[in-house]
């Protein structure tokens, strides 16, 4: 499963961390590490800068982890954080000047390969989206967050966040079709 | 003759949100409709069922514990930089028993934020000079700078806010940081400018 969901990090593994045990930190680390990867890589459309949001991630852990009262809380955390540090790297000027200078495609644009090809292409168009839109579609159908947690997340309303939405699905859907022909 | 439902309204149905009693109609007797609506199901699935394919690298764990003590180890040596003028101050204080001066927390504060002005203003004046250039980040080592500077960017959020002494110095590491990576895009786009360069005198 993408993302966090059947993640299930062992109460005692959890308590080890927030009492400052470094061994556990590194299990939880190996347990965690491809979600907190994969999800950021699926955010971020790079490997650098989701290694580096997995790097900033745990040494949040490493200093605060501490903090956490109820080890059950430990994997939501983990994951808000790693959500914000890549909603902070999109925010940075220097990924927003990025993507102004990279559109995203139309389909006239794209090869035939990269058309959706079926479910197993879908990660190479959402990788084609503006990152805000990708992130939007990521946080509401993969971690489930409503609308309006999305809105309060980026500083922006709820009905920004179904604009993205229904403009990345629009996107999608525009490759479905391109493919099959309807 | 009716209105097609918009993706917006596909969504929302499909999402189970409140939608008017209308709109549920209008979907089941449109089969254009009911097919866009089952490919919007398909594409949710398909993106929850993506597996967590990326792996850390075998060394990672260490670079992080590493990298972590290397940011301690900054901010200690920071707090520890501003002991002498500390000490200068306290001494001052005690042999004039006088409360003339701000308190030790205030002078390290002050020094902190001008040189945190300093910085700023630097940096202000790079990113202009590299916006104006409007180069695309093409080269590997260029991509990474603007990673690094983007990494830079999200650390400063973390300490956005707070008049601490902790903090200021954070965020005047941090800065420091935001400076030199900028020069370091500068010294790597300059070799490719094609503009002639000119001597000032």
């Amino acid at each position: 499963m993408a993302g966090f969901a059947d993640i299930d990090i062992p109460p005692e593994l959890a308590r080890a961390v927030i009492l400052g045990d470094r061994d556990a930190s590194g299990r939880l680390f190996q347990l965690l590490a491809p979600a907190v990867l994969s999800t950021a890589w699926r955010m971020l459309g790079s490997r650098p800068a989701a290694e580096e949001v997995l790097q900033d991630v745990f040494i949040q852990v490493l200093d605060r982890a501490s903090g956490i009262e109820h080890p059950s809380a430990i994997l939501g955390w983990i994951r808000t954080v790693a959500i914000n540090q890549c909603l902070m790297r999109l925010r940075s000027p220097w990924v927003q000047r990025k993507a102004a200078e990279e559109p995203e495609d139309v389909v006239d644009h794209l090869d035939g390969e990269d058309r959706l090809g079926g479910i197993a292409d879908i990660e190479k168009v959402l990788a084609r989206l503006q990152p805000e839109t990708r992130l939007v579609i990521w946080l509401h159908d993969v971690e489930g967050y409503t609308h309006r947690e999305i809105g309060d997340l980026m500083g922006k309303t709820p009905s920004y966040s179904k604009s993205q939405l229904s403009r990345g699905y629009e996107f999608l859907l525009t490759h479905w079709q391109g493919q099959n022909g309807k | 003759m009716e209105n097609k439902p918009t993706i917006a309204e596909l969504l929302a149905f499909r999402d189970s949100e409140p939608v008017a009693a209308e709109l549920e109609a209008r979907i089941e007797r449109d089969v254009e409709a009911r097919d866009r609506l089952a490919i919007l199901r398909e594409i949710k699935a398909a993106l929850g069922g993506l597996p967590n394919e990326l792996g850390p690298d075998p060394d990672h764990w260490e670079k992080i514990q590493l990298e972590h003590e290397r940011r301690s180890f900054r901010l200690r040596g920071s707090r520890q930089s501003a002991w002498p003028m500390a000490l200068v101050a306290s001494a001052l204080i005690i042999a004039m028993a006088l409360l003339i001066r701000p308190s030790l927390e205030d002078d390290a504060t002050d020094l902190s934020l001008a040189r945190l002005a300093v910085l700023q203003d630097r940096s202000r004046a790079l990113e202009a000079e590299l916006m104006s250039a409007s180069r695309h980040a093409g080269t590997p080592s260029e991509q990474a700078l603007f990673f690094r500077l983007a990494d830079v960017d999200a650390q400063l959020s973390d300490v956005d806010g707070g008049d601490s002494l902790s903090l200021i110095q954070q965020r005047e590491l941090l800065w420091q940081r935001r400076v030199e990576l900028m020069e370091a895009l500068q010294a790597v786009q300059r070799p490719l400018d094609p503009r002639p360069q000119y001597a000032v005198y």
